[in-house]
């Protein structure tokens, strides 16, 4: 029924009053609408034994008296009673309120139940209605207001923000209606009602701040859009937010209240300051990290980082949340760096995770790592004394190893068996052929690590020792004989049997050969005097037999020094990924970090699931390093012959 | 004759007064307005009068507290004696009159 009153304020039909069972109207039963100032005002008088409540009903300036005046309560909420031929519209009082007073002058409040009266209903007058008072006493005071923004959970665990409106000590949620805020206290006997004005421009003008910086839903509880379904994830992002808009808070003057939550979470600003220092065969990563007034090395939260720990107590016991994007860029750092005291120290095979962590045009890393990966491979000239023509598979993978050479890198070729791992080998040891074989003794390098940085290669050129080839015993002889009908000018030895020594020692045979052949087991058994010695290549057939990290084989080969280093085999995995980091380990010593990683890192940076930025750069590398990547199968070069019909 | 829409306060015999639309005729001598009919919710698409959009929604919602839909609120299979009969005053009163 309110709806149709309400309609009838514009729509100009008349409304008349209808007499129960008179089918005729007549003018005098046309019923005026007074839809503007009609009001109720409280009056609460406190008298000696008791406090008398009564309701004065004004019309503009008119005052109706309510008491035995035939009123009709048309509608109870809100308010519509018609008087007279007169229909009154009030807008915050319901008719339950005024119905008392139809038939009593008023409501006698006895002392006894006083106090807990005014506690409630006056209070409640006091704040939003319009009040005649005698007996206790009302205080205006100037209100001092503060916008809080109290974050809590609701029913299901989720975060929300919910404004509070404090005006001096008192605290008002966002939405309520009421004009003022009153407290009530009872002074020496006197009963007494502190009241301040809302300042209801600036409510609104916050929430509107509040909506603007990203908050959604009705007041009072507001929420952030798009939040994960976790709840411990969904709350962190709702630090987030806060964090990231410390600024624009303290601007609007909104402060942030956490009591609701478990913990007190930091939600100030928060940075990290990284610079890279290039250092010989590494790099230090300086990192300082600011929570706020607190700032440390970015290293202490190692632990964090590696273990996907989002919350770091700090000093002071609140929490602070790591952003989400810290885990994805500097994971990869701390799995491969050294952590010390102040800085993070990656070696410089690492230098592609330096492009994600810095963008400093000082830092010339990004240019030697496009050079890398972006080079073509140049055609290399076939070698003189080469006693065959090669395929144009084969000349490939001699260009592509050729090419890891110039820039001092280790590779794995991965032809399938039968495509010419071999010749391929020798092509490339013939194009590296020493002019001059008569230096007995070699200037030894002080570190066996490969570099990508040295500069000065001439000197390790200069001396050029033979290079040692080690595989299994079953493959000496077919070596032998590719050697003697492919590359007969190469002069090679065989190290291995009971006679191994009976004709020289091993300095004259690095002297006086260009390639060592070796098994296994014997480097196993010669590992002191082998290891004593620095080759020129060093190269695996069937690298496969190094898959166990933890083995003495894959321990021994990996002491031995030498320039450069390339991998022959068939079957780089033979069981997990943990078989090749063996073998890209032994290449380039470091790249592929420490193995306890390698499920963690290795496998998602192929499959390229979390951190697609270094995804792309190693698998760039990684195809780079190992033909296992464009690898070379039997069935594409050599399409499979018809069967045979019996 | 001609229909004149008009509004009422009317007193229902269980409901308390209620606002409800009437058509209305004037009287010989133009001094009264005689009542011809409570203006149903059916009247809207006879096509014998043409309501204005305000008219037809003040129909539309008084038409929802009309006797027969409250019954059927009350109980979907009963009758409107039913409804009568089965509810007692102090029930109208109580649940019914305060929410009009």
């Amino acid at each position: 029924m309110a709806r149709c009153l309400d309609l009838l304020k514009t729509a100009g039909i008349p409304v008349y009053f209808k007499r129960a069972k008179y089918n005729n109207i007549y003018d005098d039963d046309l019923i005026e609408l007074c839809y503007d100032d009609t009001r109720a005002v409280f009056n609460f008088h406190r008298l000696e034994n008791e406090t008398r409540y009564f309701l004065t009903i004004r019309n503009g300036n008119e005052q109706l008296s309510l008491l035995h005046r035939n009123i009709i309560l048309l509608v109870n909420e809100p308010c519509r009673i018609l008087y007279q031929n007169k229909l009154y519209f009030f807008e915050d009082i319901s008719g339950s309120k005024l119905q008392p007073f139809f038939e009593k002058e008023y409501i006698s409040i006895p002392r006894k139940v006083e106090e807990k009266y005014y506690g409630s209903f006056i209070l409640n007058a006091v704040r939003s209605q319009e009040i005649n008072y005698s007996g206790f006493e009302i205080i205006d005071l100037p209100g001092r207001k503060e916008a809080i923004l109290s974050v809590g959970t609701d029913l299901s665990g989720y975060p929300v923000f919910i404004p509070v409106f404090k005006y001096n000590d008192q605290y008002i949620s966002a939405g309520d209606e009421g004009k003022k805020i009153a407290a009530f206290e009872v002074v020496n006997g006197n009963y007494v009602f502190r009241r301040y004005e809302k300042d209801l421009f600036w409510e609104v003008e916050v929430i509107r701040a509040l909506r603007r910086l990203g908050l959604e839903g009705e007041t009072p509880n507001l929420k952030l859009p798009g939040l994960p379904d976790d709840f411990s994830q969904a709350l962190y992002a709702a630090i987030a937010w806060l964090s990231k808009h410390d600024k624009e808070l303290k601007e609007i003057g909104i402060s942030v209240s956490q009591e609701k939550l478990d913990h007190i979470y930091f939600t100030g600003s928060q940075s990290l300051d990284v610079k890279v220092n290039q250092v010989h065969d590494w790099f230090d990563v300086y990192a300082m990290v600011t929570f706020g007034e607190f700032s440390f090395p970015f290293v202490r939260l190692r632990k964090n980082i590696l273990g996907q720990i989002r919350e770091f107590k700090l000093p002071d016991g609140r929490i602070a949340i790591l952003p989400f994007e810290w885990f994805a860029r500097y994971q990869p750092v701390f799995s491969f760096g050294k952590p010390g005291e102040e800085a993070i120290r990656v070696q410089n095979c690492h230098f592609m995770l330096m492009e994600d962590l810095v963008l400093d045009p000082e830092v010339t890393v990004n240019e030697k790592l496009n050079k890398l990966i972006k080079a073509v491979i140049v055609p290399q000239e076939k070698p003189d004394g080469l006693c065959a023509s090669l395929r144009n598979y084969q000349q490939e993978g001699y260009n592509w190893m050729y090419h890891l050479y110039s820039n001092n890198l280790g590779g794995c070729l991965a032809d399938d068996m039968g495509l010419g791992k071999t010749i391929q080998a020798l092509t490339l040891l013939l194009k590296l052929k020493r002019k001059d074989t008569s230096h007995p003794h070699f200037k030894h390098r002080n570190s066996g690590q490969l570099s990508l940085f040295v500069e000065d290669e001439s000197a390790v050129e200069e001396q050029q020792p033979a290079s040692l080839i080690v595989l299994p015993v079953s493959l000496v002889h077919n070596w032998e004989k590719e050697i003697r009908k492919f590359a007969p000018s190469l002069k090679a030895f065989v190290y291995s049997g009971a006679r191994r020594r009976e004709k020289s020692d091993l300095n004259d045979i690095i002297a006086n050969f260009d390639i060592i052949l070796t098994t296994y087991g014997t480097v196993r058994n010669d590992a002191d005097d082998i290891s004593k010695y620095e080759f020129f290549y060093l190269i695996l057939d069937e690298s496969q037999t190094i898959k166990n990290s933890e083995s003495k084989t894959y321990k021994t080969i990996t002491s031995i020094r030498s320039q450069h280093r390339i991998v022959l085999t068939g079957t780089p995995i033979e069981n997990s990924l943990s078989d090749l980091w063996a073998q890209m380990n032994f290449l380039n010593r470091g790249f592929w970090g420490v193995r306890t990683i390698l499920n963690k890192s290795l496998s998602f940076r192929l499959k390229k699931t979390i951190f697609s930025r270094q995804a792309s750069g190693y698998k760039s590398l990684f195809i780079l390093l190992c033909s296992e990547g464009p690898r070379r199968r039997l069935p594409k070069i050599f399409p499979p012959l018809p069967r045979r019909r019996l | 004759m001609e229909q004149k829409f008009i509004v009422a306060v009317s007193e229902h015999r269980l409901f308390g007064f209620l606002i409800l639309p009437y058509f209305a005729e004037e009287g010989l001598d133009g001094k009264y307005l005689s009542i011809s009919k409570r203006v149903r919710g059916y009247d809207l698409a006879d096509g014998n009068f043409i309501f204005s959009s305000v008219q037809a929604q003040l129909v539309r919602l008084t038409e929802k507290y009309a006797d027969e839909n409250l019954a059927k609120k009350y109980n979907k299979k009963g009758t409107l004696n039913d409804f009568y009969k089965n509810v007692k005053t102090e029930e109208f009163n109580k649940k019914l009159v305060p929410f009009r």
